[in-house]
């Protein structure tokens, strides 16, 4: 049996909302509290990630993720559940985390390494690979506030990737500097898995997700909606977060995986059209098979046109 | 896997897990210290001008102006003492706001940074005594021998009472954010109810039942012990305890309120 990096168990985290989060003097003084009611960020999330594993989270904005992470970075104390971490784990929760841009970018490297936990002397040791792998050269003794967005991030993820982590949780930082550099990155990290430690990835790009990871989990307002194969789950949350947005010719168009769903190579994908916007103002089906789920898009897109062709066809032979 | 890989990252102690970071919170200083002057023309220099200008606009509106009747070391000594504790409070209210990335994160024992506010303002109060050397040694009123080894202990008892303080402004400061408005004004009021820009003696104009009051005040204590290591005052037995008690008092309860709240922090950022 393979060996567990992370166990999450029953993870629930609440907050108060914004402005109840902060209790000014007065408020506090005067013993007034409104009863706001609580925002459950995670409701009872429970997972297990192996060893060599890369897993993916996916989910909209405001699902969770994000919340997540910082609990598997033991940075946010869950409310209830708990989480076992079995290795040292490094958080490029965001790039850059205590880098000061007044700073060169060696004192950053310094900052941003020992902000992490490593001594003096393991950044001596690790400096020039550092410098190396960023690719920055001479631009290295330059303040940080002269770098590029681009030149930041590649230095971030390369103090990241020094950290030697066993565990590396990543929280939307693939748009790493240009394209090589994004490659060498996503090299580095399949290597990372490949010496049996483990990625934990958010991320909106949803095809590094399910090119990159093995398994995914699909947050929805805090709730575990899907854990499974990344490429499945991807095409999953893919297909029905996109849906909303898509108006076609004035109408709401929405699909619906089937039944049967996910069969690898095809799968029948039922589109609805809306009248209104909600699910009941139900105005046609339409079925259409994918075949490769990195089509849905094309194919919901199209499946959609058709749908509202034979609508409006329908309707027209019924006005005629 | 065994269950003590599991626990190991909850046993370690958060004094030793303190000391790991110790590196890290003087790195994290220092960087603070550079960056703050890094686009002046003089730089590092400011460190020794900002003391340097502040003292010789307060000996020249309170020792020349209204003459107070005291000699620019007596102020000096009270005013660059009182700034290092009021400015690590002033810092230690935006420690943890400032870092919020950190600390929504990283996991780490949080007292680092209030600590590293410290460090600076030791720093600061470092290079503010050099300012007080050179002016003293032009003025007169330096009187350095056996009794400056008091500087010692009242600066180990200063420093602790300060951490103390700068954890208690940091920690409140996070849920209350008004704690940053208010801190400019507890520290002002602070230095004039100090024996900084008086002379000691004015402590008899007020009423009698007020004096122990007043000389309860940490700072009065401390200055005091100050002017004994600097001025050759004579020393009181009575600032040393008062000093050591303060420092007890406050270290403790600050950094005991602080470590308590610490978890809860991340949720106000």
């Amino acid at each position: 049996m393979s060996q567990p990096a992370i166990v999450a168990e029953h993870l629930t985290v609440r907050f108060r909302p914004y402005l109840d989060r902060r209790p000014t003097l007065k408020k506090s003084l005067s013993g007034v509290r409104r009863k706001a009611g609580l925002v459950t960020a995670l409701d009872d999330v429970g997972f297990r990630i192996d060893r060599g594993e890369a897993f993916g989270v996916v989910g909209a904005n405001g699902a969770g993720k994000s919340t997540l992470l910082r609990v598997l970075a033991g940075t946010l104390i869950p409310d209830e559940g708990r989480v076992a971490r079995h290795g040292r784990t490094s958080t490029l929760l965001q790039l850059g985390v205590g880098f000061n841009t007044e700073l060169s970018g060696s004192r950053n490297i310094y900052l941003g390494a020992m902000a992490a936990g490593l001594a003096p002397d393991q950044v001596d040791e690790r400096f020039d690979a550092i410098v190396e792998y960023s690719g920055l050269g001479h631009a290295i003794d330059r303040p940080l506030k002269t770098y590029s967005s681009g030149m930041f991030s590649r230095l971030a993820f390369s103090v990241g990737m020094y950290l030697d982590p066993e565990i590396l949780l990543l929280d939307e930082v693939l748009a790493v500097g240009d394209e090589a550099f994004r490659r060498k990155s996503m090299r580095s990290m399949r290597e990372l898995v490949d010496r049996s430690g483990t990625i934990v990835l958010v991320s909106h790009n949803l095809s590094s997700i399910a090119d990159f990871c093995d398994r995914a989990m699909w947050l929805e307002d805090g709730v575990v909606r899907e854990i499974g194969p990344a490429e499945e789950v991807v095409g999953k949350y893919g297909l029905v977060a996109r849906a909303a947005p898509v108006t076609l010719a004035g109408r709401e168009v929405r699909p619906v995986p089937d039944e049967g769903w996910p069969s690898r190579v095809r799968s029948k994908v039922v589109i609805q059209l809306l009248a209104g916007a909600n699910i009941e103002d139900l105005a046609y089906e339409y079925s259409v098979t994918v075949d490769d789920l990195k089509q849905w898009r094309t194919a919901f897109v199209e499946g959609g046109r058709r749908a509202l062709d034979e609508l409006e066809e329908r309707s027209g032979s019924r006005h005629a | 896997m065994t269950a003590a890989d599991i626990s190991t990252e909850a046993d370690r102690s958060y004094v030793s897990e303190l000391w790991q970071r110790r590196h890290f919170a003087w790195f994290l200083a220092m960087g603070n210290i550079r960056a703050r002057n890094a686009s002046t023309a003089l730089g590092l220099i400011w460190w020794v001008l900002n003391p340097l200008f502040l003292g010789l606009i307060y000996f020249f509106v309170f020792g020349v102006i209204f003459d107070t009747g005291r000699d620019i070391a007596y102020l000096l000594s009270g005013m660059f003492v009182f700034y290092f504790t009021s400015q690590a409070m002033t810092g230690g209210a935006n420690s943890i706001l400032s870092n919020a990335k950190l600390l929504l994160n990283l996991r780490f024992p949080r007292m680092v940074l209030p600590l590293a506010t410290v460090a600076e303002a030791i720093v600061g109060f470092g290079s503010s005594l050099l300012v007080l050397f050179a002016i003293a040694g032009v003025t007169g009123g330096l009187a350095l021998g056996t009794n400056t080894w008091w500087i010692v202990p009242i600066f180990v008892l200063q420093t602790v009472m300060t951490i103390g303080l700068a954890a208690l402004t940091a920690r409140l400061a996070v849920p209350f954010r008004d704690i940053k408005n208010v801190i400019p004004y507890v520290t002002r009021l602070w230095l004039y109810v100090s024996p900084i820009i008086w002379p000691i003696e004015f402590v008899q104009r007020i009423p009698d039942l007020f004096q122990p009051v007043a000389m309860a005040n940490p700072m009065w204590a401390i200055i005091g012990v100050y002017r004994t290591a600097l001025l050759g005052y004579p020393l009181e037995q009575a600032d040393l305890i008062w000093s050591a008690v303060w420092a007890i008092l406050l270290g403790v309860g600050g950094v005991w309120s602080f470590v308590r709240y610490e978890g809860r922090m991340v949720r106000y950022l």
